[in-house]
């Protein structure tokens, strides 16, 4: 089946599936498809959802044919949508045994040592794949595969806010405490919970939308503990 | 709220177990992993603000189940659709899907549901809190549900004299009949395919019972459980009304407030006019699933401005 295909999800919902497996160009081709389309259908669109190898459109009232937008996205070309909303965030990482459970599990599992396993996960840069599961939470890719491990067996029914996690190929960070199953790997000192009644949440520095960039600076407990008293 | 003098204001003074401002939820914010919220059932909300005149999309309070007992401070009109029961102003016993006059000082009491599980008040113009993401659907901070506190004040606007319009309610046919046993309509949508014939043919042919866990995410069933073989799938947009199918193999219809990605197969979306009859079910209520022919939906007995 030749991509993007187009489906009616219900009587205003479409799904457009851009490939089988998420990737980092994938994630910003996706996120300029979105910004073009949002264009075209400006006022009929009521919602988009992109994720790692989709984009979900909700229409006002019945969606168009899915031979329009498979019409549009062809006479598109990804080199004519011009795009600059995509934000390059940094986000400071404490890796410590102290505030990552599973770091020293992780470390034996992988067989490194810490000082390897930062440098893998801090010097990648990464795109946002997908965003969702708690509101803010980004899924960030792709992970070096010399730590890509599982989610753990047991998820755990309290997860600090802040936690640095990973599983399969993705990481992310808890926005707010919450289950989940995620290796624990370090902590950001940062606030990072969106707060959606602010008068412009969308324009937030810290919100994540797919296509954004982001990278992770290693930093120690003194640079840890005064960054978290600036909340 | 503010406080001033003039204003027109509600008082809820219970609020039941789930009492909040809703209407046709938040736009372009799902992106940010932020649900739409609106009103659980559209169709009798969307009836309360037609027997008042109110624009589409002005915000009514939705009570699940009650008790709830509302204090006015200023003349107006209320319409009150949706779940049944002896809802009273003062002495007056209120026909269900009516509107009425309100005098300073009413009091409207709304008993637990006897049918029906969501109450839609709607007031004259609409209530006046704030906008986020274009809506006025209840929220907090951190983008969950907000349930309003007994004591809360909202606003509405100053009507002068209600009673020059015309007083409406809805015809007997107009209202839905909550303890029928209900019929999904299935978009035949999402990983469809992929699931067996013999699954499918279960999906259509068994009828399922609403468990306990049903509420404004979601409404998760029981019943014959259905076999899915691939595990995963790569996270995808959730859209209103979407069948999941977790790992135990049991439906779980998603609603309003459902996250917004996910990587559990779906076996297809439900017609969303019956999702709205579905937020009126209770635990231990039974549905059937049906599949759409040629996606044909019949039109709603909706009024036609709606």
């Amino acid at each position: 089946m030749p991509f993007p295909v187009v489906e009616a999800i219900n009587e205003n919902t479409l799904i457009i599936t851009f490939a089988n497996k998420p990737s980092e160009t994938l994630s910003v081709k996706i996120s300029r498809c979105w910004s073009a389309l949002n264009q075209e259908f400006q006022t009929q669109l009521i919602n988009a959802i992109p994720a790692s190898t989709t984009l979900m459109l909700e229409f006002l009232e019945q969606h168009p044919p899915p031979k329009n937008i498979e019409t549009f996205l062809a006479r598109h070309s990804e080199d004519d949508i011009n795009n600059n909303e995509q934000t390059h965030h940094f986000i400071p990482v404490y890796y410590h045994p102290a505030v990552a459970p599973d770091l020293e599990n992780i470390l034996r599992t992988c067989e490194i040592k810490l000082e390897q396993l930062v440098r893998l996960h801090s010097e990648k840069l990464y795109h946002v794949f997908a965003v969702g599961f708690l509101p803010g939470f980004a899924y960030l890719g792709e992970l070096d595969k010399r730590i890509a491990l599982p989610r753990i067996a047991t998820p755990r029914t309290k997860v600090a806010a802040g936690s640095v996690g990973i599983a399969e190929n993705i990481t992310g960070i808890y926005p707010r405490s919450s289950p989940g199953g995620w290796n624990i790997i370090g902590r950001c000192p940062l606030n990072l919970s969106p707060d959606f009644l602010s008068s412009s949440p969308d324009k937030h520095a810290r919100m994540f939308k797919v296509g954004d960039k982001v990278s992770f600076s290693p930093i120690d407990k003194q640079s840890f503990e005064s960054l978290l008293t600036w909340q | 709220m503010q406080e001033e003098k003039n204003s027109a204001y509600l008082q809820i003074n219970k609020p039941g177990p789930l009492c909040t401002v809703q209407d046709l939820g938040r736009k372009n914010c799902q992106h940010l992993g932020l649900n739409s919220g609106g009103a659980a059932d559209l169709y009798a909300y969307n009836w309360a603000n037609h027997l008042l005149d109110n624009p589409r999309g002005a915000a009514c309070l939705e009570i699940t189940l009650g008790p709830c007992e509302i204090v006015f401070n200023h003349t107006t009109r209320i319409a009150l659709c949706g779940a049944l029961s002896n809802a009273t102003v003062g002495a007056k016993q209120l026909l269900p899907w009516g509107s009425y006059d309100i005098y300073p000082g009413d009091i409207l009491r709304i008993p637990i549901a006897q049918r029906g599980l969501r109450f839609y008040l709607a007031v004259k113009g609409g209530i006046l809190t704030e906008h986020h993401f274009s809506s006025r659907s209840s929220m907090s901070m951190d983008g969950s549900i907000k349930a309003l506190a007994a004591g809360t004040k909202l606003a509405y606007p100053l009507v002068e004299d209600a009673s020059k319009t015309l007083k409406q309610s809805a015809h007997w046919n107009s209202i839905p009949d909550y303890q029928k046993d209900l019929v999904l309509r299935v978009h035949p949508s999402y990983q469809y395919q992929l699931f067996s014939d013999s699954c499918k043919s279960l999906f259509f042919n068994s009828i399922y019972e609403l468990s306990p866990q049903c509420n404004r995410m979601g409404y998760r069933l029981k019943g014959q459980p259905l076999d899915w073989k691939y595990g995963g799938i790569v996270s995808e947009g959730i859209a209103y009304g979407a069948i999941q199918i977790p790992p135990d193999g049991q439906p779980i219809v998603l609603l309003n407030d459902r996250q917004t990605i996910g990587g559990y197969p779906k076996i297809g979306c439900i017609v969303r006019e019956d999702a709205y009859q579905l937020a009126q079910r209770r635990p231990g209520q039974k549905v059937k699933f049906e599949l759409l022919v040629n996606r044909k939906i019949d039109s709603p007995a909706l009024p036609a401005i709606f």
